[in-house]
């Protein structure tokens, strides 16, 4: 009884099994071709918008990495090179004295040279910044907004949805094109 | 499945770490926190605070807000007090002026965006615009447009006496004093070792200058969290002001960014104006006598939104404070508690 | 503890005003801002070849070569250079977010690479069965080698559990579509484990300036716990992950079941001796049909019920969707935000957030972002709707293939749930002879 009643049976099925097949195909083909029509070669990245930024310190912790691909930079042609710096000094500090008691930063990141009395440099030791912004907070609020923190790509793995991103209180992480992948300040 | 009889270690153990594991993985996924709830559970250490600066002990605020006069601006630059205490704001590419109780009374369409503006008794109006200054008849229409002061130049102030213009350029660190005709008479407050000037010194464009009493030039020094004043011929007199962020002191990296002197009414009899100076970083709008000393608070941060820089102030003749707030677009208004 | 918002604000106001920079000495060379660069495309397109080369060579030894070994090397290959390398991001599984906010979002563009990883394995799987899953998967290769004793999961539960995929895909399309969340890498259990051993980033340094940059023990702790609970219960329920959770693999199983070829347990003909029946880890393998069983009136009775349910049951999935999404709406940003700024006003909430804060002070009227938020509120009814329908109609249709009764005569990798990993292979002795035949040069 068998042989004779499977024989059509089993090519039925496979007629319609290759005809759902044809249309998954097409489907995953309409799907996937109408996305790569509009996709652009180029990767993008991860990246902070400063102008957005309110230094909440999400960054430092909410990467997953640690410590974070978030680094405070520094915009030197913002910078007034403040004898009394607001992203170095300690609000409190008595005065311009450079002992790690008067220092903003609590991993001791910022390195302060004289240029030429009373100016001074301040550059950014990333070894050792763990991107809590900090010092953005006090360089913002009181000086130029020279500090701002950035996402380092030389560290960033990209991942698909950036962990800060979705902690961010303030909506400044965006995708970028990975050819421009730093969002950086300019003098205005 | 078929069951052993005898109930094997093994069995249980596997059993006992499958529920373990998978409690401890829903234990997990209910503890994780994508979106920001539980903050950056940094360390105080970690944490910028300024708040203790930004409350300002009520007592020494003596004045209270009244209902501020909206100014309709995209971008609110300069504030100046008219005849009759007309306020007249700039802003955008205009001017627009309210009468003392905020009714709107005249607009007046520019060409550059203003940056600042002041008014003569007659109602004639100076404006500065980025590089020059342009003269407005009190009907609206333009008299004199001034020459570029030049490619560097950001005129952030202007202020007048009976015969002399005094317009602030802090692209140049410098004041330039000009005749009525727009004739440059003199430049003040440029370094001068002799004279004992150390010079303007701005970080942000944000030096004002106001006359007292038609013969004294106050000028704000912000880099030097100060304020010093000279006679009209560029002579220096006076300078005060120090560097703190207690209320006594000029905030931040530079400071005031906004003077205007108080009418004499308010004072005691004394040779010298008080002033009202007005900051950025810690938004706050004080009165000093003429040492320098805090008299009163005006408004302290917590009047105005966090991060307001470019406030811009004036004080018409019954006394009444008006402060351009660029956040909120308004000016705000300020009397004593008394009145 | 409130942090301060700055700026914000301040930046338009000033704008317009160019100023000078501090005036340096002439001697001092203004340091420019470093940006370092971020790996270099090619290294994508390198993965994108090495992804469809992995799956071809996939192919070849579970279909062809019927090569357990070959499968089993492949896949510590792919571990290695998937996970640990290239640090499990993206993966075919979350790279289904891209392409639905893709598809939902037309101001997201999604790289053509990313495409590739979403669109080669379902490719893959249509015409060979689940080669991707078999070799290639990172997440799939971390759990096989883990398997030390495989579990008999029973039938009735493996079935219910089997609706997780379903589940989990939906509301991570729901989630993608309205822009709120990418939950699947959220809760990607194993690539914390990848960036633990970051293979690519020490190759990289090495290569670079000959250092090593040390362990990386960052990779978050509750991610780490997560795959290790994950890798536990996998040592003894085989990739617990793929069958019960991975949403990818619930589009790979719709694929699977009319792919052009398929796995075989046998190189040729079954001949019954059942020695297969307990080969498998994964519980894919179905057994023979028994010939004398319920009479075929009754059965159709039940499928023709079921039929009849079927529209009834989705309109109330549909309706229990709608119910629901409220709750899930919670995770969009804007919601949350909208229900902090009400619950604020209405003093329901003491203090604020950063996020609130930020909202203040950028003078955006409330009512605009209120409007905002119901409108993605109703994208959630709706989506939460379709969720609810596309679940009960998953169940329906689980439950009338149970009752449709389908002649089997042989042992037979079932179609959808076999991972083509190739371990029944050695137990049939048809195989067996097969490879004798070959050793013996025939």
């Amino acid at each position: 009884m068998s042989e004779q009643k499977e024989q059509p049976d089993l090519t039925r099925r496979d007629f319609i099994r290759s005809g759902v097949r044809g249309a998954l195909l097409a489907g995953v083909g309409a799907a996937t071709g109408g996305l790569l029509a509009r996709s652009r070669s180029g990767d993008t990245v991860w990246q902070i918008d400063p102008e957005k930024c309110i230094a909440c310190g999400n960054c430092a912790t909410y990467c997953v990495l640690k410590p974070s691909a978030v680094k405070c930079v520094h915009a030197f042609g913002l910078c007034e090179y403040c004898e009394k710096c607001f992203g170095y000094f300690d609000l409190d500090a008595p005065d311009v004295e450079t002992g790690a008691e008067n220092q903003l930063c609590p991993t001791g990141a910022i390195k302060r040279r004289l240029v030429r009395e009373p100016q001074y440099e301040y550059k950014i030791d990333e070894q050792l910044c763990i991107g809590c912004g900090k010092c953005v907070a006090g360089c913002g609020q009181f000086g130029m907004g020279a500090l701002f923190l950035q996402v380092r790509h030389d560290l960033c793995i990209n991942c698909n949805e950036c962990a800060i991103a979705a902690a961010c209180p303030a909506d400044a992480f965006r995708r970028v094109p990975a050819d421009k992948p730093y969002l950086l300040k300019k003098k205005q | 499945m078929k069951k052993r009889r005898g109930i094997s270690t093994t069995g249980v153990i596997i059993a006992v770490v499958i529920t373990v594991a998978t409690a401890a993985a829903v234990v997990v996924i209910l503890r994780f926190d994508p979106t920001g709830k539980g903050g950056s559970g940094l360390g105080e250490q970690f944490v910028y605070d300024s708040e203790q600066y930004r409350k300002t002990d009520p007592n020494l605020i003596h004045y209270k807000e009244l209902k501020p006069i909206e100014t309709g601006l995209k971008v609110a630059r300069g504030i100046a007090v008219g005849p009759d205490d007309a306020v007249y704001v700039a802003g955008d590419r205009k001017i627009v002026a309210f009468d003392r109780d905020g009714k709107s009374i005249a607009e007046i369409a520019l060409g550059d965006p203003p940056q600042c503006l002041a008014v003569e008794a007659d109602g004639t109006i100076y404006t500065g615009m980025i590089d020059h200054v342009e003269v407005y008849s009190k009907g609206g229409r333009r008299i004199a447009k001034w020459p570029s002061v030049g490619d560097d130049a950001i005129i952030t102030s202007i202020a007048l006496s009976d015969s002399d213009v005094f317009v602030a350029d802090s692209g140049n660190s410098v004041v330039l004093h000009y005749d009525k005709a727009g004739r440059l008479v003199n430049r003040i407050g440029q370094v001068d070792k002799e004279r004992g000037i150390p010079g303007l010194l701005v970080r942000k464009p944000c030096i004002d200058v106001a006359v007292e009493n038609g013969k004294v030039l106050w000028v704000t020094n912000p880099g030097r969290w100060r304020v010093e004043s000279y006679s009209f011929d560029g002579a220096p007199k006076r300078h005060w002001g120090r560097q703190s962020q207690e209320i006594e002191g000029f905030c931040g990296c530079c400071n005031p960014t906004c003077i205007a002197v108080l009418p004499r009414l308010r004072q005691a009899q004394s040779s010298h104006g008080w002033l009202i100076t007005g900051e950025k970083g810690l938004p706050r709008v004080k009165i000093c006598d003429e040492t320098g000393c805090l008299r009163s608070v005006v408004a302290g941060p917590e009047a105005f939104a966090k991060g307001t820089v470019g406030l811009d102030l004036t004080v018409d003749s019954r006394g009444r404070v008006l402060v351009l707030d660029p956040v909120a677009k308004a000016v705000r208004v300020f009397v004593k508690k008394d009145d | 503890m409130r942090r301060l918002i700055q700026f914000l604000i301040v930046l338009t106001v000033s704008a317009s005003v160019a100023f000078a920079a501090a005036k340096l000495p002439t001697w001092y060379n203004l340091p420019e801002t470093t940006t370092p660069a971020p790996q270099s495309d090619i290294f994508e397109y390198i993965d994108v070849a090495v992804l469809a080369a992995a799956m071809a060579l996939a192919a070849y030894l579970a279909l062809k070569r019927r090569s357990r070994r070959g499968l089993l090397a492949l896949t510590i290959f792919s571990l290695l250079y998937f996970g640990f390398w290239r640090g499990g991001c993206v993966c075919p599984v979350g790279s289904i977010q891209n392409v639905t906010l893709g598809l939902f979002d037309s101001g997201y563009v999604v790289p053509a690479t990313v495409i590739a990883f979403f669109a080669l394995p379902l490719l893959f799987t249509l015409f060979f069965g689940r080669v991707f899953c078999a070799a290639v998967c990172p997440l799939g290769a971390i759990q096989d080698v883990v398997l030390v004793k495989p579990l008999k999961v029973p039938t009735w539960l493996a079935h219910a559990l089997g609706l997780g995929p379903y589940v989990y895909l939906g509301l991570a399309v729901l989630m993608a579509a309205t822009g709120s969340a990418f939950i699947i890498c959220r809760l990607d259990p194993f690539v914390g484990f990848f960036r633990l051993v970051p293979l690519g980033k020490w190759g990289q340094a090495i290569i670079q300036d000959g250092s090593w940059p040390g362990w990386d023990l960052g990779g978050r702790f509750n991610l780490l716990a997560l795959g290790a609970c994950v890798l536990l219960v996998s040592a003894f329920i085989g990739r617990v992950y793929c069958r019960f959770v991975c949403p990818y693999g619930a589009l790979l199983r719709i694929m699977s079941r009319f792919s052009r070829w398929r796995v075989s347990i046998t190189p040729d003909e079954c001949i019954q001796c059942r020695l297969c029946e307990d080969a498998c880890p994964f519980g894919a393998i179905n057994k023979p049909t028994r010939r004398k069983n319920v009479s075929r009136s009754e059965g159709k009775g039940r499928l023709a019920a079921l039929i009849l349910l079927l529209p009834v049951m989705v309109a109330v999935g549909g309706w229990l969707g709608g119910r629901v999404s409220p709750a899930l709406s919670g995770r969009n940003p804007t919601i949350r935000l909208a229900q902090r700024i009400r619950d604020e006003d209405a003093g329901k909430v003491k203090g604020t957030t950063d996020a609130a804060e930020v909202f203040r002070e950028s003078r955006r009227p409330v009512v605009e972002l209120y409007e905002e938020a119901s409108g993605i509120r109703r994208e959630f009814l709706l989506g939460g709707r379709l969720l609810g329908a596309f679940i009960a109609l998953v169940v329906m249709l689980k439950m009338i293939r149970f009752s449709i009764r389908r002649r089997r005569d042989d042992y037979e990798a079932d179609r959808a749930d076999c991972l083509a990993c190739g371990r029944c292979f050695a137990h049939c002795p048809r195989e067996q002879a097969r490879l004798k035949r070959i050793r013996e040069g025939k």
